[in-house]
């Protein structure tokens, strides 16, 4: 089975590295593909001199946009599963054939990379927390499908939403509605126990401030993602 | 019910209004596609400004006393059209420029390997 990583990056100079020697360390037998969404740091030149396989996008999209290139990319060349990894050092990549398991035995279509099904490392903070458990009952609302991490950045898909997700990806704050984009298609997903790490340096793409913001428009945009007249199987149109 | 001198005002208003959208699409600074909404009103405004009575039965017939606050409120609502207008507009251009951002990234990514094994191809040549 072709395999890929897909490594979102954005101003990650500080992390990418390690990222990459940790993936090479336990997933050698995957391919990594780093998608650089136009970072302003040094994280092109550490890529190119590194001979690390990569996209630069050359407009700054955000995560969505960077990840979606990621499964267009693993569209195109034919990949069987893609997997979403991130750059910053929260994730490990010991956990990576735990969580393709599933879809390589073909008993589901998404595997997603959970913080909270047995407690173990970085929980994140209390109210993190409360807001991924309202986002959690909206979506089992929504398409009754019960994830716990809705917001894991660590997930594994199969071809059939590799395609799906090439034809469309949420843009903002992706996760969420990625798996209700998923699950209102029938989608078998699934969550496999993995331990996060806290960031090794930098930011995290959602300040304190934000929080709020992020509730109310992921919130929103899955009652309008329910409520969208596209039609409900996914598009398969292949592309020039 | 509107003064004389206010249909005069009103109708140089538009008229001007009219020919400068006419001079902006003539010199394609306008796409036609995006400008029918702005010469719809246009032309509504117009007719209305030729006659004021349809103003004041219109006014009339939605309930309102003075004819000038009907002409506000279609007016309104003609701006508010036009704004939801450019939003679904603007929605619609940043698909597009994901989808450009997304393909060039690919392309280059492409490049890259195909001057790669150019390279090695040059070098494995010149070693013979």
């Amino acid at each position: 089975m072709k395999i890929l990583v897909i490594i979102p990056a954005y101003n990650e100079e500080g992390n990418i590295l390690h990222t990459l020697e940790n993936l090479h360390a336990y997933a050698a037998d995957m391919d990594a593909l780093v998608v650089n969404d136009c970072s302003t740091d040094g994280t092109r030149k550490l890529l190119e001199e590194n001979g690390v396989n990569h996209l630069n996008l050359p407009v700054n999209l955000g995560i969505g946009g960077g990840v979606q290139a990621g499964y267009r990319y693993a569209k195109k060349y034919g990949y069987d599963i893609a997997v979403q990894f991130d750059g910053d050092g929260q994730h490990d990549a010991r956990y990576l054939h735990d969580l393709i398991a599933p879809l390589e035995k073909g008993e589901a279509d998404i595997t997603i990379g959970s913080r909270f099904l047995r407690h173990e490392g970085f929980q994140s903070s209390g109210m993190r927390r409360a807001g991924i458990r309202i986002l959690h009952r909206l979506i089992l609302l929504l398409c009754g499908k019960n994830v716990m991490d809705v917001t894991s950045g660590m997930r594994a898909v199969n071809r059939r939403f590799i395609c799906a997700y090439a034809a469309h990806y949420a843009q903002d704050y992706p996760e969420p509605e990625a798996i209700m984009y998923a699950g209102i298609r029938g989608a078998e997903i699934r969550e496999v126990p993995v331990v996060m790490k806290e960031r090794e340096s930098g930011k995290s793409s959602i300040g304190a401030m934000r929080s709020a913001y992020y509730m109310i428009k992921v919130s929103l945009a899955l009652v309008v993602g329910r409520l969208s007249l596209e039609k409900k199987e996914e598009s398969m149109e292949e592309d020039a | 019910m509107i003064s004389l001198r206010m249909q005069v005002f009103s109708i140089v208003a538009v008229v001007l209004f009219l020919v400068s959208l006419v001079a902006l699409l003539r010199k394609n600074r306008l796409e036609l596609k995006y400008s029918l909404l702005w010469l719809l009103s246009g032309l509504v405004m117009l007719l209305l400004a030729f006659f004021p009575g349809l103003l004041d039965r219109f006014a009339q017939f939605i309930g309102v006393y003075s004819s000038v606050n009907a002409l506000f409120a279609v007016l309104i609502f003609c701006g508010v059209l036009v704004m939801i207008s450019l939003t679904s507009i603007v929605s619609k251009e940043k698909r597009e420029i994901v989808r450009l951002t997304q393909e060039m990234g690919m392309m280059e990514n492409r490049l890259r390997e195909l001057e790669k094994t150019l390279e090695e191809l040059k070098e494995a040549k010149e070693g013979v």
